[in-house]
């Protein structure tokens, strides 16, 4: 682990130095306009295509029946880094559901996608490995049996070299291997004839360009990362299978009663596909993307849903953080037996869920949808290591979302039925403020303590975090600063150092400030008026000789109109926001006093032509990072009372009672 | 007695205005015991701030999630307090059942204590019939749903997704009618046993033999009351949703909508009660006007 955070420490500050090249238009990549509005705006050059250093040519055939997939073709690698290497390192994820001795499946994980038993197990066998310029040795006999470290795991494996390959020389790779397709279970496998064929092929880990290999098992909670290229995967299925795939389809043909399709996809560094005789399809086309909608039988609706969905996305996101850089976009819903497959992203792929009859006032479907969409761009297009830095993907995706989705639907975004509207953002912060305490947010995804953490703190927390960010630094900014780091680092795969540093860039040292205590050092804050008070001036009692006459001035005369007072407000914990403290006179004035919440507490003065009667921190509630938004207001006068709730809460128990006691 | 009631006064529960508004009376004060703790624990926290508990009907319902997420365990302690107090108002809301259906089936005018005998005097035979109803309903449903357990892994491979799901939904869907029969039946067994004085076994004989003689008629008269009735609750909460709460008038108006529809609940629950008493008078004809 330390030896991945060194790495990540080395590769930041190599793209501290390239970013600046880049940027003036020196480096590698060839730089072009990014024709959408954020882009004008800010006049950000971004990459047009990726740096392809690994390029597949596979052919994969499905054997349906015994859930197999035959796989072989070529993988040309270059050494993309500054040094040479020795040795090659490939992922071989679907061994994590081998046996139970597996990293992934002795993981403490309790609950939660993975967790339900394997019902038959998967596995991959890689057959040959040929090093075309290394006089066509096959390397996989004197590969490791097992991953580094871990005699039971067999997801990350080294493959030792007869001789350094030299920076920027290329390998040919020609690759054999049968890939056993476990039930599914997290995001692979299969249910009868159903087939989600993700991480199916032994996957070249990135090299760093450093020249150290980042290579991981498959832990439970992580994800994945890889270096981009070009996939170009011919399938083999028996006819009657409907296919979606990364990629367009360029070619197909039909022969011996089995159908091969050919999907060509450049800039992306993975390629997942499906085949399911029951599929139904529609299609769309949105912002130049053609779209296809892979669903079940009675699933129409839905399909509609996930597709006027994702038409909205490909706008926003594409003004947000630049144009959707691919022609194609492919939406899979898996039958209700395969949940395990749903809701989860791969290049020009996602698979979406929900039930066919989920009501449209729950925007459970949208927001699954755009989720995985928004995926398109952290971790597709913005290509960060998933397993060290999940905050970069699931995290910023989350925000995304939730901003997509209440720039959509508005304040109902997860909810809106008969006028009880609640939005996302009001559940992300639900479910991140129980864990903001447990752990810190920026960790990479093994060391959590749980799923629960996991969920709660990378989605709902980074969610949280920078929707405070936004609201309290202003939107616009925020928008940019996002903007701008997705089309700065688009093809590229930026570390978390980098993401702070265009949060700093833009949005200045103290929203940066605060971003890294949020998430590194378990941040939190909750700000609270303890009290406020106020008096009306009064005259100075005592005797007093004015003008030659002898006055007495008794305690407690008034001496005009003006009150002074005070609200005493305060902040607990680490992270400090500024923010608005509204005071409020008996007469209904409103004094709007900002605070910059340096401090412990601050007695914020009050005058006014009336007593001042109510105090709030923080009114729009900005801060959703706030613990308790309940401490946040101060009434001198507190009602006794709770009466449109009591109201409501007594039809409710009125209605209940037909049923109880007719 | 109530038996040698004339049939004019059997019908309509607006004779016996006063008694329905009385039953809505109870309907309200127990509510109002039942919210009490839940609005002091949803309420009460956000009436330091200065727009009061106004912010938990806010759109985007951040401070409902909060109130929420902050008074999770006392609102799940006090659900669990709640479950027994349910329990224990399905008995003792049989006293102005009793009390309501005694006056429905009577000619004169009725005192408050005899309505209150009526309800004691009658609390036996309901509360039997009430656990006969409660077990039949379970006996009874339990064949469907069980069979929808059973069937599920078949239905999905037959049917797929849709048509398994669609097919639990039907067998719901009968669990739910059996529910309504059992709810039906039961209802004329109580009208029977308060309005001919009858012990619960011979009113539940009764029941079931006036609901063998008009099946569609005993049904219809109770589902067209009943889906009136969740008619219009929708209407209003989808009115009641337009005026909203912002101000005092408002709040006034909403307070004013959910009470009619509380109101005209009770009113026409009484409606099918004093249609189930004519249902079991077997010397008159189900549908006999007065």
């Amino acid at each position: 682990m330390l030896v991945g955070r060194l790495a990540q420490g080395a590769l930041g500050i190599l793209l501290g130095i390239l970013v600046p090249l880049t940027a003036l238009g020196i480096g590698p990549g060839a730089l072009a306009r990014d024709d959408s509005p954020a882009a004008r705006r800010d006049d950000v050059p971004t990459k047009e295509h990726a740096d392809g250093v690994v390029d597949y040519t596979l052919r994969a055939a499905l054997d349906e029946h015994k859930h197999i997939v035959h796989g072989d073709g070529t993988i040309v690698w270059r050494n993309a880094s500054t040094a040479s290497v020795q040795e090659l390192f490939f992922h071989l994820y679907l061994n994590a559901f081998k046996n139970e001795r597996t990293l992934f499946l002795r993981a403490p994980v309790a609950s939660g996608r993975g967790t339900s038993p394997v019902a038959e197990w998967g596995y991959i066998d890689v057959r040959k490995l040929v090093a075309r310029e290394l006089d066509g040795a096959d390397l996989w006999p004197g590969a490791d049996k097992t991953s580094p470290g871990d005699t039971d795991d067999e997801t990350d494996i080294r493959v030792p070299l007869p001789r350094a390959i030299a920076p920027g020389e290329t390998l040919t790779l020609d690759v054999t291997w049968d890939a056993k397709l476990p039930s599914i279970v997290e995001r692979t496998g299969y249910v009868d004839d159903f087939h989600m064929v993700a991480q199916w092929f032994p996957k070249m880990a990135r090299l760093l360009p450093s020249g150290q290999w980042r290579h991981f098992p498959f832990y439970h909670l992580a994800e994945f990362y890889a270096d981009f290229g070009t996939y170009d995967v011919t399938i083999d299925v028996p006819t009657g299978m409907r296919v979606g795939a990364t990629g367009a389809r360029v070619a197909a043909s039909s022969e011996n009663g089995r159908d091969l399709l050919r999907f060509r996809q450049t800039d992306v560094h993975d390629f997942a596909w499906t085949a399911w005789r029951s599929f139904h399809q529609k299609t769309s086309r949105a912002e130049g993307v053609d779209l296809v909608a892979l669903y079940p039988p009675g699933y129409d609706v839905i399909a509609d849903r996930e597709i006027a969905t994702v038409t909205f996305a490909l706008k926003y996101f594409g003004e947000r953080y630049g144009r959707y850089p691919y022609p194609v976009l492919t939406l899979v819903h898996p039958p209700s037996g395969a949940g395990e497959a749903g809701g989860m992203e791969y290049p020009t792929l996602i698979t979406c869920g929900g039930a066919w009859y989920g009501p449209p006032f729950t925007h459970d479907v949208e927001s699954v949808t755009m989720h995985e969409f928004g995926h398109q761009y952290f971790y597709g297009v913005v290509a960060t290591d998933e397993q060290t830095w999940p905050i970069l993907d699931e995290g910023i995706n989350s925000f995304a979302e939730a901003d997509a989705m209440r720039a959509w639907l508005g304040t109902g975004s997860a909810l809106d039925f008969m006028g009880l509207q609640v939005s996302l953002g009001a559940l992300f912060r639900a479910g991140a403020l129980p864990a903001v305490h447990n752990e810190p947010i920026a960790q990479s995804a093994e060391t959590f303590a749980s799923g629960a953490d996991y969920g709660g703190l990378v989605y709902a927390g980074t969610a949280t975090i920078l929707d405070t960010l936004s609201n309290v630094y202003g939107h616009e900014a925020f928008a940019r600063a996002l903007g701008r780091y997705t089309r700065r680092y688009r093809f590229e795969h930026p570390t978390l150092q980098e993401f702070v540093a265009v949060i700093r860039e833009n949005l200045g040292d103290e929203a940066a400030h605060n971003l890294e205590r949020a998430i590194s050092e378990k941040g939190w804050v909750d700000y609270r008026v303890a009290n406020a008070i106020s008096k009306r001036d009064d005259v100075a009692a005592g005797v007093f000789d004015r003008e030659g006459k002898r006055e007495t001035v008794e305690r407690g005369t008034p001496s005009g109109a003006t009150w002074r007072g005070w609200a005493l407000v305060m902040r607990h914990g680490t992270l400090q926001f500024p923010v608005d403290v509204e005071l409020r006179g008996a007469d209904g004035t409103v004094q709007v006093v900002r605070w910059n919440g340096a401090e412990e507490w601050t007695r914020i003065p009050y005058e006014g032509k009336s007593e001042l009667t109510e105090a709030i921190v923080d009114p729009l509630g900005n801060v959703t990072l706030d613990m308790n938004l309940l401490n946040n207001g101060f009434r001198a006068a507190r009602p006794t009372m709770a009466r449109r709730t009591l109201e409501r809460a007594t039809y409710g128990a009125a209605l209940a009672l037909q049923w109880l006691m007719p | 007695m109530v038996d040698a009631v004339s049939a004019r006064w059997l019908r309509a529960p607006a004779r016996r205005l006063g008694v329905v508004v009385v039953v809505y009376l109870v309907h309200l004060g127990l509510a109002l015991g039942f919210a009490w703790p839940v609005a002091n624990l949803l309420g009460d926290p956000t009436l330091s701030h200065p727009r009061g508990d106004l912010v938990l009907f806010e759109p985007g319902g951040l401070y409902l999630v909060e109130v929420l997420r902050l008074g999770r365990a006392s609102l799940t302690s006090a659900a669990r307090g709640m479950t027994f107090a349910a329990l224990a108002t399905l008995y003792v809301g049989l006293l102005p059942l009793g009390a309501l259906l005694h006056a429905l089936a009577s000619a004169k005018r009725l005192t408050a204590a005899e309505l209150v005998a009526a309800g004691a005097r009658s609390f036996g035979p309901l509360s039997l019939l009430l656990g006969l109803s409660l077990v039949a309903t379970a006996l009874a449903c339990v064949v469907p749903l069980g069979a929808g357990g059973l069937l599920e892994v078949k239905l999905k491979t037959a049917l797929g997704d849709r048509g398994s799901d669609m097919a639990q939904a039907a067998l719901w869907a009968v669990a739910l009618a059996l529910a309504a029969v059992i709810g039906v039946i039961h209802d004329l067994a109580r009208a029977a046993a308060v309005s001919r004085a009858l012990p619960g076994l011979a009113a539940a004989r009764i029941g079931a033999e006036a609901f063998a003689d008009h099946p569609i008629r005993g049904l219809t008269g109770w589902g067209v009351r009943g889906f009136t009735g969740v008619g219009l609750v929708v209407l209003l909460a989808w009115a009641a949703t337009h005026v909203g709460v912002e101000t005092s008038l408002r709040f006034a108006a909403v307070t004013a909508l959910h009470q009619l529809a509380a109101f005209a609940l009770v009113y026409l629950r009484a409606d099918w009660l004093a249609e189930a008493i004519r249902h079991t008078r077997r010397e008159l004809p189900f549908s006999a006007e007065p």
